[in-house]
């Protein structure tokens, strides 16, 4: 029998599958040829190497490999498309967003309208009556109360000392 | 509502998942993960190898989804693409050069010497000489190309008949019977070197033969 034709023999079929024709006709021919009887064994050993690799357990995947996935992928279409990425966060943070927007114009708008504490308008005032018109009541300014003509001379008083 | 999505078929999921719901590709992800870690730790022996492969399957599945037209399984369509994303990283990678008996460890060596005396499957009770053969049959088919590496494991190994392992692959009958014959052929020869090499020590086992 040619080597070939063992070689064939062992590689055609799985090790384990091979028929006791076929072990006969290798066992016969091996006992006069160590090329073959090197074949057979290594393909023995071969054949017990994969039986113990498929016994192996399988590798499970992580708990948080899902959110992998998830994550990535949301990533990957971010890169894609950036239009659709930013309808995507705006359709998950417009009321944060909203509720801050209103919170800013609500604050500008007190602030514009609000009506002014009593020192400017007491600046205001001292800008338009000295500390003489108010105390002699010479051309009395309306509408000013107590506290606004006392603020009044405050200032002034102040300032000149400052000067 | 996640619950939900547990009771919906394969096909329920995928319609779903091409109108853009997250949620049902995530059941995909985690009524198939298994499955597609099971089969990338058929070519790698690293976990984070293997997850990073994992995680390139379910992300080309996500964007391919639309072309599944729900012929086939869910599953099976999942484990092709498996197929072909683990072969594309092992060629992407440079490929190994032949093993050699000094690169093997004390261990793997005594295992090969041990073994050759009395080799038999049945004889693997002990969880060392598990670990020992498993670590020496990955460094073996890490020298082989990858479809050798698959073919080996599916028939060889665990046993799929060529009509399984075709439906598994996406190749034809005859392809898998050729691949499986050189896969063969490549294995037994990269074990025969290491054999050889060891020159006196694989004679003491001529025995076994007769």
């Amino acid at each position: 029998m040619k080597d070939r034709h063992i070689l064939e023999i062992l590689d055609r079929a799985v090790f384990a599958e091979l028929g006791e024709d076929d072990l006969k006709s290798i066992q016969i021919h091996s006992a006069n040829c160590s090329d073959c009887r090197q074949a057979y064994e290594a393909a023995r050993v071969s054949a017990v190497l994969l039986d113990v690799r498929a016994a192996i357990p399988a590798v499970e995947p992580s708990a948080f490999f899902r959110s992998k996935i998830l994550t990535a992928i949301r990533e990957k279409q971010n890169l894609r498309k950036p239009i659709a990425a930013f309808r995507r966060w705006w359709q998950a943070s417009y009321a944060l967003v909203c509720s801050m927007l209103f919170i800013v114009v609500t604050l500008a708008a007190l602030t514009i309208l609000a009506p002014k504490s009593n020192s400017e308008q007491a600046v205001s005032t001292y800008n338009l009556y000295s500390t003489d018109s108010v105390i002699l009541n010479q051309n009395p300014p309306r509408n000013i109360t107590t506290e606004q003509a006392l603020e009044v001379i405050y200032t002034e008083r102040r300032d000149a000392v400052k000067r | 509502m996640a619950d939900d999505y547990q009771n919906l078929p394969d096909a329920d999921l995928a319609r779903a998942s091409v109108q853009g719901d997250e949620t049902a590709f995530g059941e995909i992800v985690r009524r198939y993960s298994p499955r597609v870690f099971s089969f990338s730790s058929r070519f790698f022996r690293r976990y984070d190898l293997i997850e990073e492969a994992a995680q390139e399957v379910f992300l080309k599945a996500f964007t391919q989804l639309k072309n599944f037209e729900g012929r086939g399984s869910l599953e099976g369509w999942l484990t092709r693409i498996t197929v072909t994303t683990c072969i594309n990283i092992l060629r992407s990678t440079k490929p190994q050069n032949e093993l050699m008996v000094s690169d093997l460890t004390e261990d793997e060596t005594a295992w090969l010497d041990n073994k050759l005396a009395n080799v038999s499957s049945a004889n693997y009770q002990n969880e060392e000489d598990k670990l020992i053969a498993a670590d020496l049959v990955s460094r073996v088919l890490e020298t082989l190309p990858p479809e050798d590496v698959l073919i080996l494991q599916l028939i060889d190994g665990e046993g799929l008949s060529i009509k399984e392992a075709s439906a598994t692959t996406g190749w034809s009958e005859s392809k898998v019977k050729i691949k499986a014959f050189r896969a063969r052929r490549r294995m037994r020869e990269a074990v025969q070197k290491l054999l050889n090499a060891k020159d006196g020590k694989f004679l003491k086992t001529e025995k076994s033969v007769k």
